[in-house]
């Protein structure tokens, strides 16, 4: 790719403008949008497939989609941001489909102690690693749903858009996750070594 | 009053939420290559070449161009070849005033079938 020069009006440019100059064949707008997408894109699969290359490639083929669709956009359908996060959800589940079964969320021991005061007690490095431990003890569509809405804060609605799935579906989807995310971390609390992390 | 279990699990998840918050990952510089080298691609393959399409200034006053079909001088061309059909000879007296000042658009006064009719029209001088 061409060295980037700055262009304040690239920056500043809302995605959907940008994404018109990639149809017009500008790599500028093309890295700008990377840069702006990418990052998010990355967070969020990363922590839902918990393998960072399994991860940038669901983001590549995002990009790659986004490339493809860019003559054909049509202004005000969507953000183009939530069409990216639909892919990539979509292509998540499609990874995680293939994969063994998720762990069984009613074999994990009951609440042993105050969660509130571990997660208090812990360092930050602690607190993602064990986050990051109980999410991917979740059904599939727990925990993109609980990422997108607690992690990457998309508005319900938002998510219904990205999964397809009703506002309604995706509050009981979040809330449940919740309840599961707290008694996976109290109930693997000694595995995963954080008791005495002071 | 004592927090129940839930809340205090909320408590504590919205910890454990804000770190994440906070922890965006590092790109490598690698990864960030493959994906612009894959825009570059898709690029070359709408058979428009990065290096001879216009950029900066002139690719985004075409993309203001056409999101904007009337501006500037055409517009202001326009406002007074309506307001002279418009306005009766006597002049912009009483029926034509703005007495307190107050900010208008002249895009206001015009007819949006005029409009579009113009919006391919050169302006020469």
């Amino acid at each position: 790719m061409q060295q980037r020069t700055p262009d304040t009006t690239c920056e500043t440019a809302p995605d959907a403008a940008l994404l018109v100059a990639v149809a017009n064949g500008d790599a500028s707008a093309a890295r700008v949008l990377i840069d702006r997408l990418a990052p998010r894109l990355l967070s969020h699969a990363t922590r839902v497939l918990s393998d960072r290359a399994e991860a940038e490639d669901v983001v590549q083929e995002t990009l790659v989609r986004l490339w493809k669709i860019a003559p054909d956009w049509r202004q005000g359908e969507a953000k183009v941001s939530t069409w990216c996060f639909r892919v990539l959800v979509n292509l998540c589940t499609d990874k995680l489909r293939a994969r063994k079964p998720v762990v069984d969320i009613d074999a994990i021991a009951e609440p042993a102690a105050d969660l509130q005061t571990v997660v208090e007690q812990m360092t930050d490095v602690a607190r993602r690693d064990a986050l990051d431990t109980a999410l991917s003890t979740l059904p599939d569509r727990q925990r993109q749903a609980v990422v997108l809405r607690h992690i990457e804060e998309r508005s319900n609605p938002e998510i219904a858009e990205i999964m397809d799935i009703g506002v309604e579906a995706v509050e009981s989807l979040v809330a449940r996750g919740k309840r599961a995310l707290g008694a996976a971390l109290r109930g693997k609390q000694a595995e995963l070594g954080y008791e005495d992390d002071h | 009053m004592k927090m129940t279990i839930k809340a205090k699990d909320d408590a504590a998840l919205e910890v454990l939420f804000d770190s994440a918050r906070n922890d965006s990952p590092d790109i490598a510089p690698d990864f960030l290559a493959r994906l612009a080298a894959d825009a570059n691609a898709a690029i070359a393959r709408q058979n428009v070449s990065p290096e001879t399409t216009a950029t900066g200034a002139g690719l985004w006053s075409k993309i203001i161009a056409a999101l904007v079909p009337a501006s500037g001088l055409a517009a202001a061309t326009l406002a007074g070849v309506w307001i002279g059909f418009q306005v009766p000879s006597s002049g912009l007296t009483d029926s034509f005033g703005f007495a307190d000042d107050a900010d208008f658009d002249v895009s206001t006064f015009l007819p949006v079938v005029a409009l579009s009719g113009f919006s391919d029209l050169e302006v020469d001088g």
